[in-house]
């Protein structure tokens, strides 16, 4: 694509932003029971947080873990007897 | 003629390092993952099991089709989360004295086969009662739901049932004993949710 090609799409996309609309892509965010729509707003942030709850846990779990094998390594290595002459 | 070797006089040895042991074992980290996965499956089936429900209104439970038995249940419940404490037990006197383990673990399988048999009598009354799978959006759900953990609870009674044998023959490997634990610490975890969730 050329430098003008290039232009005109920078053109094209900066007139589109200037020009929103509601897109109803999501069927029950609008939805007038609001039982209906309180479900799907607690169920959709749920699903969201909770992979990212799962795989920090692991994370911080597995970091605690490196910790302690880290100081038990350095604690023998301190010891006595540790280099042999 | 021979190449000659400089002999080292230092009076120091080298001495290598032990070898550090891995931060989780292969089998453990692997349930773990799979865990993982379970519980965004589960958690798909109560997004869409909440909206239904909410969906439903005041008609819920649907009319015509039967209460289902949150008291009974209740009992269950209890039943299922002493199972973990016991596994917990099972776990601390492995670590401890490996031959002390096996009541508590034996007891963990006992309160699980209860909890699956007590479920499977629950499902006969049911069935009796017209809650099947297509009698409504209740039943659907019900089967489902309660159903996969039904079957998760058998495959991690099978795998406690095969670290109880090992353990038996003083054979258990600790990852397979971790890989066990999590398996039913995660069949034992979900099921409060799905018990506030579907039967109260």
């Amino acid at each position: 694509m050329g430098r003008e090609g290039l232009r005109a799409l920078w053109l094209a996309g900066f007139g589109i932003a200037l020009r929103p609309e509601v897109a109803l892509a999501c069927a029950a965010c609008l939805d007038p029971n609001d039982e209906r729509r309180g479900a799907f707003l607690i169920t959709a942030l749920v699903l969201s947080a909770l992979p990212l709850a799962m795989v920090g846990s692991l994370v911080y779990w597995l970091r605690r873990r490196w910790r302690a094998s880290v100081a038990g390594a350095s604690e023998s290595s301190s010891g006595p007897g540790r280099i042999s002459r | 003629m021979g190449i000659p070797v400089a002999r080292s006089r230092s009076p120091l040895r080298l001495v290598t390092s032990p070898r550090r042991e891995a931060l989780v074992d292969s089998s453990t980290l692997g349930m773990l993952l799979f865990v993982g996965t379970e519980v965004m499956f589960f958690a798909g089936l109560i997004s869409a099991f909440s909206i239904a429900r909410a969906s439903a209104g005041a008609n819920w439970p649907p009319e015509g089709q039967p209460r289902l038995p949150a008291a009974e249940t209740a009992l269950n419940t209890a039943a299922l989360l002493l199972s973990a404490l016991t596994l917990f037990l099972a776990g601390r006197a492995y670590r401890e004295d490996r031959a002390r383990a096996r009541a508590p673990l034996l007891a963990t399988l006992l309160l699980g086969t209860f909890f699956v048999g007590f479920q499977g009598v629950e499902w006969v009354s049911l069935l009796g009662q017209g809650l099947t799978l297509t009698s409504s959006q209740l039943g659907s759900f019900f089967y489902l739901i309660i159903g996969l953990h039904a079957a998760h609870a058998v495959a991690a009674l099978g795998l406690l049932a095969y670290a109880y044998a090992r353990l038996r023959r003083m054979r258990l490997a600790r990852s397979t004993f971790g890989a066990a634990k999590v398996f039913w610490y995660f069949v034992v975890g979900v099921w409060p949710v799905l018990y506030g969730l579907v039967y109260l």
